[in-house]
Formats: structure tokens, sequence, C-alpha cells
């Protein structure tokens, strides 16, 4: 079955259990009625999983107005992300092999809304920061400085838990 | 896009593919109800009908037939609930809302509940509509707070309505793999008795009124209750995240003998228990230390037991003892003299011992003069520099034997006489 990938899928993109809940009773309730809509075309499962990301989407500009961080101040839009990406080289190939999916889960829930959605459709969608701008309808800019800003923080929550790890095996 | 070369993010990327969350019965069985055959066209058409009748009230003819408004996990939240409510309540105030008995409803209110509540009017505008009615379950409150703007207006109603809530609490709310874990109901609202139904989570049902459970895997459990009445409301209530199981600790160890002292070796113990906060050891002598890796002189001969007790910090604790041989009987077979240019020095029970081990010779003022790991090459009385072993004096031999697959060490040491 799709549940527990779904639900994977919808726990990345919302606060905690219950919206995920949300997000995934509505989508499997949109995928059963609209069945006679796939086309065959590609797999099923991403076909289902196309639905739960665009429910995300839309529950995300549902709530967009909500958010203190979107609509930045100007110096963000021309923010430069190769600059931070070379920043950050040094320390690219850190190993999170220790980390558990339920870890990469749990840092993406304690991101912001704006934050969680940019990060999740860049990394794990494979958007591009222009299709990020159209579909949450905000800047490049924005998009560009949000990703790097989910990035650093998840890095950071996500050293916090392999750190917890490492105490734990050596006690 | 470089993004392809990103190692973060295609960590992360493969850490996430394919990942599966756990199945939780309670939420299928919610995805199924909002699965009804009308789906969402229907759901959506009941919710206009049900505002008509708020806002039309007696103008409204209608013929409801068992419209089955079922309670579910979702419907608890206030705003929800309260719209529900305010239907009913406006559906009550109208003569032509029949409703099977009013004290019944306001109870249904009271304790969160909504269920098979029966409306019989008629609508002659809406006639046409009837046959899409019957015994269709609402419970997708997303629609409702998608078609129904009353929503908003009613939700001090909610907060009126909560006041006395079913509740329950389970006697710990971490604990470790394997323990029980007793529920207690701690509110029952005025009135409502029947039969209890305890959801644990980990996909176990109970039918006590205070059951207990035994969670077996480590995680986050949402437990919910359903106490269900002879007229068939039911009264529901879900505590999210209620039990959280963290992992039993599992002690273990190992250890390598440290010194180069024959006669007194001193073992450094590894600690690779998982799962534990503290560690506490217990000797044959029943000295304790609580070191986490600690290093123990074994002053005599023979077998030296060690225990391993570790404990986490919820109090779950796991033991084990294992036994470190030093010098043990048998001596490995060892001559006991040599010939220098007739024998080579190596034990027997090396020749034949399929493990892993580590042969040091030692000159009389402690020196190691030789050393192999190899069966067949044993000491012949060479020493260093070209020269050959004193006669008339005694060498220590000292012998670590290497378990492969424990990575343990098992200790011997002897004392050869080179002999004319």
């Amino acid at each position: 079955m799709f549940y527990g990938k779904m639900k994977s899928v919808c726990m990345r993109y919302t606060r905690d259990n219950d919206q995920a809940m949300d997000v995934l009773q509505e989508g499997f309730v949109k995928v059963f009625n609209n069945l006679d809509r796939y086309t065959g075309v590609g797999s099923f499962e991403g076909w289902i999983r196309r639905i739960m990301v665009n429910l995300s989407i839309d529950r995300f500009r549902k709530l967009k107005h909500d958010f203190v961080l979107l609509g930045e101040n100007d110096n963000l839009e021309n923010w430069d992300i190769h600059s931070n990406e070379q920043e950050e080289e040094k320390d690219g190939d850190d190993a999170i092999y220790d980390i558990t999916p339920e870890q990469i889960i749990d840092a993406m829930q304690q991101l912001s809304p704006a934050y969680r959605t940019v990060f999740n459709l860049y990394v794990f969608e494979n958007y591009s920061h222009q299709d990020i701008a159209e579909a949450l309808e905000i800047s490049v800019g924005t998009s560009k400085s949000n990703y790097a800003k989910a990035r650093k923080n998840i890095r950071k929550l996500l050293s916090k838990s392999l750190n917890l790890n490492l105490t734990r095996e050596n006690e | 896009m470089n993004k392809l070369y990103n190692t973060f993010e295609n960590q992360l990327r493969d850490k996430l593919a394919g990942h599966e969350m756990p199945y939780e019965p309670q939420h299928w069985n919610d995805l199924q109800s909002n699965l009804r055959p009308q789906g969402r066209s229907s759901s959506a058409l009941i919710v206009a009908l049900l505002a008509t009748f708020t806002f039309l009230g007696g103008l409204g003819i209608a013929s409801y037939q068992a419209i089955n408004l079922k309670s579910t996990a979702k419907v608890a939240s206030s705003k929800d609930l309260g719209l529900e409510s305010a239907v009913v309540k406006k559906s009550q105030s109208k003569a032509l809302v029949t409703v099977p008995s009013s004290d019944s409803m306001s109870e249904a209110v009271k304790t969160n509940t909504t269920s098979n509540l029966s409306m019989h009017s008629v609508s002659t505008e809406n006639k046409t509509q009837t046959p899409v009615v019957p015994n269709t379950e609402i419970n997708a409150p997303t629609e409702f707070a998608n078609n129904a703007n009353p929503a908003e207006a009613t939700v001090p109603l909610a907060a009126e309505n909560q006041k006395k809530k079913l509740a329950f609490a389970p006697s710990v709310s971490t604990a470790c793999a394997g323990s029980e874990i007793e529920f207690k109901v701690t509110s029952l609202p005025d009135g409502v008795t029947g039969n209890y139904i305890w959801n644990f989570g980990d996909g176990k049902f109970k039918a006590e009124t205070a059951p207990s459970n035994i969670y077996t895997k480590p995680g986050h459990y949402d437990v919910s209750l359903s106490i269900t009445d002879d007229n068939g409301r039911i009264t529901t209530t879900v505590l999210n995240k209620a039990i959280v199981i963290v992992p039993t600790p599992k002690a273990d160890f190992t250890w390598h003998f440290d010194n180069v002292d024959p006669d007194r070796p001193t073992i450094k113990v590894i600690n690779t228990s998982a799962n534990a906060s503290s560690s506490e050891w217990t000797m044959k002598d029943g000295s304790k230390m609580t070191d986490i890796n600690p290093s123990i002189d074994l002053l005599s001969q023979g077998k030296h037991m060690l225990a391993l007790q570790v404990t986490n910090q919820y109090g779950c604790s796991n033991g084990t003892v294992k036994h470190i041989s030093v010098n043990s009987d048998l001596n490995l077979g060892a001559p006991k003299a040599m010939k220098i240019g007739k024998d080579t020095f190596m034990p027997e029970a090396l020749k034949s011992n399929k493990h892993n081990f580590i042969l040091t010779i030692y000159d009389p003022s402690g020196n190691a003069v030789y050393e192999t790991s190899n069966r067949s090459k044993g000491w012949d009385g060479s020493l260093s520099g070209g020269s050959q072993a004193t006669i008339g004096q005694n060498y220590q031999w000292r012998v670590l034997i290497i378990n492969d697959l424990t990575k343990e060490e098992k200790y011997f040491n002897g004392t050869l006489n080179i002999i004319p």
C-alpha cells in the first residue's frame, strides 16, 4: 500500500501527526474520487504523491498570509545562494548516516511552514526555485533565501540529534 | 544547478527514499468512512442541505432519513464541533425537525458526540436530491470548514459544550519497551455509559473499563477510548502521543588485556551496551564500579566474574555476566623447559587452536624479547641482537587468545626454564 510512504511525505510537509493525517485523508479521498483521471502515464505512486504534494502547496497558499517570513526585505531578493554553498562546502560531506528517517522528519516539522515547504519542494520534489516561486506565489529570491535558511536549520537540528545519538552510544 | 552533487541533500533524499510510516488502524477507519460511495460531492451537498435547514428552518420541508453524523477523532476539535452543535441546536429549535429525544441530543452535544441522529422532515425544493442523502456519513471537518461559513459564529457554543469531556490517563506516559501501562478514565461526562473500546495505537484493542497494555516496540502511540451506549451513541476521546515507548537497555561488554606485566594483567573493559544511561560493574568479591569503561587489575589466576548492570533514565535495566580467564589450569599444554638449539617454544594448545593469539616472551628483567602470532613459529631461544637465552634462567611467557567473534581475550602466562 501507499499509505506508509504517503504518510511519510505528508509528515514532511506538516507540523505534526494530526496535520499530516488531515492532508493524508484529504489526499486519499481525492485519489479515490479521481481514479478515473489517472492516465497511466508515470507511476501510480508518483501520481498519488503529486496529489499529496499539491495539496500541501494549496495548504501553504491558504495559510500564506500568516507568515511573517515571506516578503523578506529587498536585499534578500538578490541573495546569492552560491556564496553560501561554498562556505558550507567545508563541512558539506559531514556524514548523517546515523540519522534515522524519523529524525529527519522530526527536524523538518520543526521548521516554519515557509521554510519547510520550500525545502521539501527543492530537495524531495526536485523543483527549481523558479518552480517553487510559481507554485507558492512567492519571489524566486524569497524561495532561495528560505531554502538556504531551512537548510541551515535542518543541518543544525540534525547535528543535534546526531550528537545525541553519539552520546547515547558512548554512555 | 549543482544539486545532484550536493552530498547533504543527497543523503537526505537517500534516507527518506521509500521511507514508510507505521500503519495506524484508527486513521484507516477514518479514511474508509471518508470514502463512502457518494464521496466528496455528496458530502458537500449534505452540508449545503444542513445549511439550508439552519437558515430556512421552518420553510424547508425535507425528507431526511437517518443522517448519521459519526464522531471521529477529528471531529473532536472545537471548531468542527461548534459547527455540528450549532446545526443541531438550530434544527432543534425549529418545530419541523424531530429528533429522537431532546435529552439525548443535548447530551450528545455535551459530550462531544453526535451519532445516529435521525432527523425527519420534508423539503419540497430538495426532494429530488433526497435519494443521495440516506445513510451517508459525514465526518470530514475540512469540508464543513470549506463549505459552510457559519462555523466561525458558532465557536463559543463549542466552548460552552465542552465543560465536561471524556478523558483518561495512562499510569505513565514514558516507559521502556515491554512495560505494562495501565489506563484509567479520569473524567466521565454525566450519563455516559456503555461498552468501552480502547485503541492502544499499537494495533491492540481492549474492551475493559480500566485496561492495561504492554507496548513492545519503541515509538509514540496515540490512544483512544470510545464508549458506545445502548442507543448506539459513541463518545470518543483521543490522546495524541499519549505513550512514548523508549528502547530497553541491553548490557554487553568485551575486554582486552592492557599491560605487559605477565604476572599482573590489567584488563580494559569496553562497554558495548545499548540504550543505557548508567552502568554498574560488580566483581566476584562484591566490589562495584560505575565507570563506563573501567580498567581492572586481575591479581589472581583463574576465572574472574564480571557482572554489568545497565540502566536507562527511566529506570529500566538489563544485566549480563561474563568470566574473564587468567591463566587457567590447562596452561595451554606449554612445556616447562626447553633446550636451545633442539626445541622451539610453542604451547601445545596454540598449535591446534583456531583463534588468533599473541605469544610474547619476557626476559628475567621483564623486557619482551620475542613476539609472534604464527603457530608454526615458536621461540627458538634467540634474543634480539643475535645472542641467545641464558641457560638456567627463567623466561616468562604470555599468551592472549582472541576470540574473533566476541573480540574477548583470554590471558595465559607461565614460566619457561632454559636447560642445557
